[in-house]
């Protein structure tokens, strides 16, 4: 047995109680509440007037799968390398590899990680790139909703049963955590020409309109029991007025839960003049109003950043702004990708819009628990800008310092100048640990109560909280120190979460026959198998709801 | 693994690869300047070899080099716009084959050897060549009569005046042997006219400029129609090769890893030019799935992984390697279904993997028992 003593930290951890000065030890790689009974104690830790926290939860942070690689290719002249790395740990400081990331999140107190664009077909990639990402749990979710086999089932009038075999089928292959549609049916309609996809708009040839798909799937997810709601990736990403997408898409799921993906894409409004204005107020009494809805905000941080996107049609229209002038669109099996790079710029006042209007969000948040901190890494920023924006929150005064470069015109279209909510750790560690982990069906972390997993973030109380959260004292993955002083020490390799919900052997022979026909290989050609990864152990299986 | 595994010395065999490891380990560890390259490996070689690349400052290159010098060039110059071979399958109502490599690809790989039925709404599919040379595809299937334009021409060229048609702009008179301005306007109308056609295209028929053009016309094309391309796979897994590398290195091969992070440079780093400029000192070449030790390694101390029945007669040490897929499992990209499979042994026999072969390399490197 291994015991491990945090001594003296203030333990902030709501879950488990209030914030006070304790003991906290890490037995054998879970939290324990007490010392245990033989009292030996291997190592300890002095966290005197340091803060204690569990280790932090990202639920929507793209970094694996073909698109995330095809910005890399794409954009060699955005992570120049230039600095190497210490012995042992290879590709360290390569930047924008999985090495890197996993580096990077680690040294922030991040323990877990959830890729939120798993394509079925292009499962095993993902898969293969997360188990290259160390010192971090990963997951991914399963994107469906936009695939010939799911929508012919919907023309056909298929029953519930048959798509929920569907969607299991899909989601247990692909090793998801749960499941993701992408503006339901837009992709599928984009292929077939269209540009524009609303909420009633119907898919070509297939007679399924985007409503029919977002309803079907948050049926499908609750009789599969998966944990976590359907994460919605919603119609017109972007678009001023969006906001109203929004309140429809809340009203059609009539009370059944669901995780709106980076929210502040949605929250603008438009003036008279049809200009873009902030609807961040609208987005907030639509969340209050709907206590069965949670979302992430994604957060725009200003500098180059690349954009990484199922939305065919969005990332199409998107295209036009690229900065540098260069994209790429796959049109895939199912959705594909798009990958344009992009620029927010400190003076554009759009850009500076978008910032304040996640600020916003945040700041109107009706409960932690379900608004959560993302900037849908890369999207709208990179997650390495997560202590800027804990920082921005916490402190009113960072927020007006940063205001006063905001231009006049954004100014006037976002009530951030009014907000002076500050928000407070307790928050933070609700925000960035409990609610991800609570919301993704993870229930060993995200908290320090007895039992948990121990992965805990160490960070010393600066007012500047930028550099507090920036570099943790210590982390420990899964009671393994693996950040001291802020820098990672070696390399150990995380999980990833899985699910793996029962499939019905019709649906199996039936999806076969239609795997074989569309690509001429069977499934075969299509799984995650963990022979793929050697001796490695990659996967974690975590219950469905029953 | 290795006690059962034959391994070669020099063009003779030698049966116990652990000796074959250790010459391999000191004549690889004691170059300053090392150079891996052919790497036709699944993805655990891949892996292995970039991070014994880390280990020794070696630069890593792929024998792919028109998919990774011209083909992944112009996604980082300009962008690109591409699909499935499944999607051009089945939905693609006309399919462009731009190149002679092209219609040999179509031919070899019988990709379109149907007509695809699985989007009930597709008109008959047309098939368009463009600068094939003569070369017309036989294992097509087409609902009407394969169009061709530009056969004793550049594909560069073909393309260059296509896309001022499309744009209407104009095009300055052709020499006598060159095509009708009317034959231009008809295959840039039938393009126009395509609902979601796809280009097909073989790096090693082009150049970065010609590729560029060609997604060029294909982007002007999808302001009123879809289009989208298609690359013939890279030789020996180069795709997967490449796309190993840019997650774990952040950016394509050939990259170089001598200063302690990846510097990704298509010149500095290319193989054949490191060793044949005296700019390399050792070479590991990797060939278990192909191809054979070029010419130019003779100049070079050696140690060459190869696959049964393949000879390496310049290489200082040769260790034979299983073939994944034949003798042991492994992950490859499959060209046909357009992404990563994990394969089985069809034929499993006891020679090492790649990756188990660096692993010892590596271990002998560090001082302990390969």
């Amino acid at each position: 047995m291994t015991t491990i003593r945090l001594k003296g930290g203030r333990v902030v951890d709501p879950v488990s109680g209030a914030t006070s000065q304790r003991d906290l030890y890490l037995v054998d790689g879970r939290v324990a509440a007490a010392l245990p009974a033989d009292g030996r104690v291997d190592d300890t830790y002095d966290c005197t007037g340091k803060i204690v926290m569990a280790g932090a939860v990202d639920v929507h942070s793209h970094i694996a799968g073909g698109n995330v690689t095809m910005s890399r290719l794409l954009l060699p002249e955005l992570h120049v390398s230039e600095v190497a790395g210490p012995d042992g740990m290879p590709f360290s400081t390569a930047k924008w590899s999985g090495w890197e990331t996993g580096r990077l999140y680690a040294e922030m107190g991040y323990t877990t990680v959830i890729e939120p664009a798993l394509a079925p077909v292009h499962a095993l990639q993902t898969h293969l790139e997360l188990a290259d990402i160390p010192l971090i749990d990963r997951g991914a979710l399963t994107v469906v909703g936009n695939d010939d086999h799911f929508l012919s089932l919907l023309r056909d009038r298929e029953g519930e049963t048959a798509i929920r075999d569907a969607v299991a089928y899909q989601l247990a292959t692909s090793k998801g955590l749960g499941l993701k549609v992408i503006n339901a049916g837009g992709p599928a309609a984009f292929h077939s020409g269209l540009r524009t996809f609303e909420l009633d708009d119907v898919v070509p040839h297939y007679g399924v309109s985007s409503r029919q798909i977002l309803t079907t799937l948050l049926t499908a997810v609750d009789q599969i029991g998966v944990p976590h709601p359907l994460h919605v990736h919603a119609n017109n990403l972007g678009v001023p007025g969006a906001p109203l997408t929004i309140e429809d898409t809340i009203a059609a799921a009539e009370g059944r839960r669901m995780h709106f993906a980076h929210i502040q894409f949605y929250s603008y409004g438009k003036d008279a003049e049809g200009m873009m204005t902030s609807g961040a107020e609208e987005i907030a009494r639509s969340l209050e109003a709907a206590p069965n809805v949670s979302c992430d905000v994604g957060q725009v941080m200003f500098g180059p950043t690349v954009t990484i996107s199922l939305d065919l049609m969005k990332q199409w229209q998107g295209a036009a702004y690229a900065s540098p002038k260069k994209f790429s669109l796959t049109d895939g099996d199912a959705e594909g990708g798009g990958v344009v790079p992009l620029v927010y710029a400190k003076t554009n006042w759009i850009n500076q819009l978008q910032w304040a209007i996640g600020l916003e969000i945040f700041l109107l948040s009706p409960d932690p628990w379900r608004v959560m901190m993302t900037t849908d890494h890369p999207n709208g920023g990179s997650f390495t800008t997560y202590p800027q924006i804990i920082h921005l929150l916490m402190d009113s005064g960072e927020r007006a310092r940063w205001m006063e470069a905001m231009p006049q015109k954004a100014k006037e279209r976002t009530g951030l100048a009014d907000l002076t909510r500050e928000y407070t750790m307790e928050e933070i560690a609700i925000m960035t640990r409990a609610a991800p982990a609570k919301i993704l069906g993870l229930h060993d972390r995200g908290h320090l109560k007895d039992g948990a997993v121990a992965d805990v973030a160490v960070y010393d109380d600066l007012a500047d909280r930028t550099a507090m959260f920036s570099r943790a004292r210590y982390v420990f993955k899964s009671g393994r120190l693996t950040v001291r002083d802020g820098q990672a020490l070696g390399w150990i390799s995380g999980l990833t979460s899985i699910l793996a919900p029962e499939v019905d052997t019709q649906m199996e022979s039936r999806m076969a026959d239609y795997i074989t026909d569309r690509f001429g290989v069977g499934p075969a050609a299509f799984a995650v198998p963990e022979r793929a990864f050697g001796d490695r152990t990659i996967f974690k299986v975590e219950p469905c709801q029953t | 693994m290795r006690g059962e595994a034959l391994s070669v010395l020099s063009g003779h065999p030698e049966t116990g690869a652990d000796p074959a490891i250790g010459r391999a380990a000191a004549l690889l560890g004691g170059a300053r300047r090392p150079v891996i390259a052919g790497l036709g490996c699944d993805v655990d070689g891949v892996r292995a070899a970039l991070r014994l690349a880390a280990a020794l400052g070696a630069s890593v290159d792929h024998a792919a080099r028109a998919h990774g010098r011209s083909e992944l060039r112009v996604l980082a110059d300009s962008g690109v716009m591409t699909t499935t071979v499944a999607e051009a399958r089945h939905r693609s109502d006309l399919i462009v084959l731009a190149g002679p490599g092209a219609v040999a690809w179509a031919d070899h790989a019988k990709a379109f050897a149907d007509a695809g039925g699985l989007y009930s709404w597709r008109g008959e599919r047309g098939v368009l060549c463009l600068a094939t040379g003569g070369a017309r595809p036989a294992h097509v299937a087409t609902g009407t009569p394969v169009a061709a334009l530009g056969d004793g021409m550049s594909l560069h060229r073909v393309l260059s005046l296509l896309r001022a048609r499309v744009g209407q702009k104009p095009v300055a008179p052709l020499p006598g042997n060159g095509p009708a301005l009317a034959a231009i306007d008809a295959v840039a109308l039938q393009m126009k006219s395509a609902a979601f056609g796809v280009m097909i295209v073989d790096a090693n028929d082009a150049d970065h400029v010609t590729l560029d053009a060609l997604q060029a016309l294909v982007k002007d094309l999808n302001k009123e129609t879809r289009f989208t391309t298609l690359g013939v796979p890279a030789h020996h897994h180069g795709r997967g090769a490449h796309l190993v590398s840019a997650w774990t290195t952040g950016g394509h091969l050939p990259v170089g890893l001598g200063r302690g992070y990846p510097e990704q440079d298509d010149w500095v780093h290319d193989a054949e030019r490191r060793v044949t400029a005296g700019e390399a000192d050792a070479l590991l070449w990797i060939g278990a799935l192909g191809p054979d030790l070029p010419a130019w390694a003779a100049g070079v101390p050696t140690v060459a992984l190869i696959h049964h029945g393949a000879t390496a007669n310049t290489a200082d040490v040769v260790i034979e390697v299983g073939v994944p897929g034949v003798t042991h499992g492994g992950v490859l990209m499959d060209a046909v279904r357009d992404g990563f499979a994990a394969v089985d042994a069809k034929a499993p026999q006891p020679l090492p993997s790649v990756a188990a072969v660096i692993a010892g390399i590596e271990a002998a490197l560090i001082g302990g028992n390969p």
